[in-house]
This record gives C-alpha cells, structure tokens and sequence, in this order.
C-alpha cells in the first residue's frame, strides 16, 4: 500500500457526571451553566488513533458535533496530538436525536474522504446509547466493529480486533475502511504535554455548517430527529422494606443475617 | 391503527437466547393495548427444528426464520441487509430487539437503513390510546427521571434492557413457522473471524446472589469486605460506577444502567447510595439488602432491608458472625 492512512476519531462534550439536568419542556438534557468534559471513553478512541499513527504512520482527524463551547474538547485532542479538527456547529443541529446526529456527522465524514478508519467511544456518558457509531457507520455503509476492547496493528491495512461479547471474545482481522467503537478497557489515555497544550492553542479548527455540507434539514436537529421525548417523569419505586436504624450495629448484623436466612440463603 | 410488532430474536450457538422470550413478555402485555400481531424473526445458519418452534409457547403468533450462515459472523453490516429485506416483507409497525452488544449494534444500523427512529434500552412500554403509538420509556441522565419517547416514523423501534422483562408461557391459536432457506454466499470483509466462547464464570445477569459495593468502601482494601461477602455467600460480586472507575474493581463486574443489569434472588448494596443508573441495573431482583451511612439514600427506597450504618463497621461483624455460624454447623 505505502499510502498514508487518515483516521478520524469522533469526540463528545459531555456535561460533567451529576451536573446535568433534563429541560422539563423539551425533555432533552439541558446543558447551559453546566462544566463540560470530554465523553471519558472518547479518551481510549484518541489514544487507539494516536497509537495507530505512531505505528504505521498517518495522520489523525477528529470531529464533534455542537455548540460554540464545544471548540473545548477539540482542543484538548488538539494537544494529544491530533492533527486536524472539525467543529460541526449550528443552531439548526440542537436537540437531534441519535439518527439526526448519525446522519450529520455521517454526512461531514463523507466531505472529509479519503479516509481508512473511524473511531468513537462505545457511548457517551449523558445520552447513554451507544447508537450513533453504528448508525453513521450504517449511513457510511462501511462494517461496524462495536465494543472492542483490543486492538491489534499489524500494518496499515490489516488489523485484528477484539470485541467482547456476552458469551465470550470476537477477533476479527479486518483492512480498513471500517468503524470502530471502543471500551474503556482498550488502553490508558495519556496525557498532554505542555508543548501540545501550547501548539494546540494556536491551531485552526474547521468550521463546518449544514448549509456548505448540503444537509437537508429534514434531517437534522429537533425537526429531523424521528424520536420525541414526550414526557419526563419523576422515578420512583419503592418497597416497603425494613430500614434499621440507630440501634446497635452487632444487632442490625444479626438482624441482616436473619433476613438472608428466612429466604434460605444460608 | 392495529400494531404489528417484530421481535429480532437472538441465538447463541443455535440455542434461542432468553432475552428473546423477555420481550415476547413485554409484547404480549400491550396485546390488550392495540398490538395485534407478534412475530419472531430469527436469523441463523444453525438452529435446531425444535428450537425453532419455541416462541410459540411464549406467546408469538409466528417465527419467520432466516437460514444463512452469514448470521454465524456476527457481521452486523451484512445481517442489517438481510434483516431490512425481511422487515420490508413483514412491515411491522414496532420492532424490539435486546439491548445486548449484539443488539445495540444491529438495530442502530437497521434504524438508518429504514430511515427511522430508535429507542435505546427501554424498561417499560405502553401505547398512547390517542394515536396508538409505542410509547418508550427509559431512565435518563439527570436524577430520577424517566423519559417516555415516541417515535414519528415507522417502524417505531426500541432495544431492551435484559432483565427486565419476564417471558410468559401462552400459545395462540393459528400460529406459524415460516422457514426460508437463503443460500447466497455474502462476503463480510473479514479477512478473519473467530468466536470465542469463554466459560461463564463471570455471568452477573445468571447469579442467584451478587453482592455490590460502592463510593462507601472507600478503597481497594476495604473493597475486599464485598468480595468476601459474596464468597462467603456463594454469590458474584458487583460493583457501582465509581467503585470501577476508582479500579476497586474491573469493568465487567459494574451493575448499572453502563454495565449489567442483573435480577437476581438476592442483591447486596454495599455503601452504594442508588443513583438511578445504578437502580436501573438492579431495580428488578427479588429481595434487595442495602447498607449505607446516609439514612436518605436513594438505596434505601428500593431495599427490602436496610441497616443505617457505615459499611465498614457492619460488614466486619457480619462477616464473623457469618464465620461463627459456619463453624457451629
């Protein structure tokens, strides 16, 4: 092959865990006034990327989708040590669900071509579905290799990968292009260096607009989304358990161990 | 509008799957609520003709199964396709398959292809009888909240949380196999592909008793307080969220709505407060046990037994009082 491989990783920015609050009018999380972090497992999919370059040479591309503020996490794999960023961002992309969100990043991949392979993190902490990386690769009709937990590079066009399933391990040896989703277990992120940090604070990042990416708004945003929240409700479940209280602890031990011994426990 | 309503069953190693017969159960409770139809599809390249006939004893009113060994490669880019044809002959208004890594894959890519919605690892379902739509409910982000989603398209489709559902014994007259043979060779790309199954020894969602612990054990150290309890106990051992994010303990032990979901007889909470994600992975076990120093904790709401009291004073006596019954047998 000989060719340089371009890999693109997918990034978040996600509302620090426990700060976030749903908008009791649209249903969708409200993030306004909330720190923003990058999705913790989008850390392991930069790092497999930088792995990959250092292996085999290449360059990396990473892209997020979202406001303004969201230029934050782009920067900060700026200073990994990825080489490119694009910021999809626009008014017109608020509240899309994981279709709408599949299709407009699906859609600034496909502008960004040649490439060889995308990488995301298994899900993201705030939505929680794990659906958006499938679904772009269904939009890029391009194999998609879901929670993997290892990686292995022979070279540039030949890579063994191994994903966890419920009844043990998948290893695939697949040549690019595909999309990759990874889990936490797959590497330690590293950190920064200052130099990066430095570098990373005067490179451009690329705008990118629904409008100069011909998206068609039907399928983008709230208006695009095929998903509605109609309703959030409070969650409550209770059982009328027997909660003991300020009484003295080798009691409540014993009374523990009845309990586990009137259902046969022991 | 009746629904019709498609199950994408799952099989492992020519055995149906349970979590397919958990969402015939969810299915057949919205019979009286506007579904009508309920099939299950089920693509293979191995199944035995017994096995076949099984989700007609859990109330579907037909099989249509799909024989191709594609189905064998876990090559979700090329079961999507096979799937969507067979989708496009059935045209079910809802469609559900498990939230499990196969389905989490699968669906979203199937979704794209049909153009339309997808719910994520729903535990309820009910159906507006306004419009007769599905509607999708699942715990969010953001405190304890639920989110019941509706989808403007069709199909309307979810994935299901394991655990949640319980499959029920009911057979319905008329009911059908349809077997189509697919001989076509599809190329999946794989320039290699093995499946590895590993023994079970580290099925949460199958344990009669786990034992979890959380933020409340402090360390590592003490964390070994939870390990001996489920070994004394004879159970498996969980975790909260933090306890593996603090490396207390590995990934596939983490309860929760990023974890497992385990139902087990008996559930121990451990200095775990209940953050509804945590709830989410364990709400459905049948008897729940919480210890935690905060009396308000969320925990405590869903025990059958609780104790107010710092873990790492009770567990201790537990343990020997434990340790003394075993040598008195």
């Amino acid at each position: 092959m000989g060719e340089k491989m371009k890999n693109i990783v997918l990034i978040k920015q996600v509302p620090e865990i426990g700060e976030a609050k749903i908008d009791p009018l649209t249903g969708t999380l409200n993030r306004k006034g909330i720190p923003l972090t990058i999705n913790p497992i989008d850390l392991n999919a930069i790092e497999l990327a930088l792995q990959i370059k250092e292996k085999v040479g290449g360059t990396v591309q990473v892209i997020t989708m979202g406001p303004e503020y969201a230029e934050k996490v782009l920067r900060e794999a700026l200073a990994l040590g990825c080489d490119e960023a694009f910021h999809l961002i626009g008014n017109e992309f608020a509240a899309s669900d994981t279709y709408a969100t599949s299709y407009a990043l699906s859609q600034a991949i496909k502008s960004l071509k040649p490439w060889d392979i995308i990488i995301s993190g298994e899900k993201a902490i705030d939505g929680d579905t794990g659906q958006v990386g499938p679904g772009i690769a269904s939009f890029l009709s391009i194999p998609i290799i879901s929670y993997a937990l290892q990686c292995q590079i022979i070279d540039s066009t030949r890579f063994v990968i191994e994903r966890t399933i419920e009844r043990g391990v998948q290893r695939i040896e697949i040549a690019p292009p595909f999309l990759i989703t990874v889990t936490k277990g797959m590497n330690i992120s590293r950190f920064p260096t200052l130099k990066g940090k430095i570098q990373a604070r005067n490179m451009k990042i690329q705008k990118m607009n629904a409008h100069a990416l011909h998206l068609s708004p039907d399928y983008i945003g709230y208006h695009g989304s095929p998903t509605r929240v109609i309703k959030v409700e409070n969650y409550k479940i209770e059982r009328k358990g027997k909660i003991l209280k300020d009484i003295e602890t080798s009691l409540m031990a014993e009374a523990f161990i009845e309990f586990l011994n009137e259902q046969g426990v022991i | 509008m009746l629904n019709e309503l498609l199950v994408i069953g799952e099989i492992h190693r020519g055995k149906i799957d349970p979590t397919t017969y958990e969402i015939l159960g969810a299915a057949n409770q919205l019979r009286s609520k506007g579904v009508d139809q309920v099939g299950v599809f089920l693509g293979t390249g191995l199944i035995q003709p017994d096995e076949i006939q099984k989700p007609l004893q859990y109330g579907a009113n037909y099989v249509y199964c799909l024989e191709n060994p594609v189905f064998e490669e876990l090559a979700f880019h090329v079961s999507a396709h096979l799937i969507r044809k067979v989708i496009d002959i059935l045209k079910p208004t809802i469609i559900l398959a498990a939230a499990t890594t196969q389905g989490t894959t699968l669906m979203p890519y199937i979704a794209v292809q049909l153009h339309t919605g997808l719910t994520a690892d729903c535990t309820g379902f009910d159906i507006d009888p306004n419009d007769n739509k599905l509607l999708q409910i699942r715990p969010a982000i953001g405190g304890n909240i639920m989110a019941s989603i509706k989808t403007q398209t069709l199909p309307q489709m979810a994935t299901v949380r394991p655990n949640t559902f319980h499959p029920c014994r009911c057979e319905f007259p008329d009911s059908r196999v349809i077997i189509e043979k697919d001989t076509q060779r599809y190329e999946t790309g794989f320039l290699k592909n093995e499946i590895i199954d590993e023994a079970q020894n580290l099925d949460l969602a199958k344990a009669k008793i786990v034992c979890s612990g959380g933020r409340g054990l402090k360390n590592a150290r003490n964390f070994d307080l939870v390990k001996e309890l489920a070994a004394r106990l004879n159970g498996m051992v969980g975790g909260s969220r933090v306890a593996v994010e603090q490396g207390w303990v590995s990934f596939p032990h983490q309860v929760g709505l990023s974890g497992k979901t385990v139902a087990p007889d008996i559930y121990i909470a451990l200095g775990i407060s209940g953050a509804i994600q945590h709830l989410a992975g364990m709400q459905t076990s049948r008897y729940i046990l919480a210890i935690n120093r905060d009396s308000e904790a969320q925990i405590f709401q869903i025990a059958d037994f609780g104790i107010v009291g710092d873990v790492l004073e009770v567990v201790p006596l537990i343990l020997k009082s434990l340790k003394e019954r075993g040598k008195n047998e």
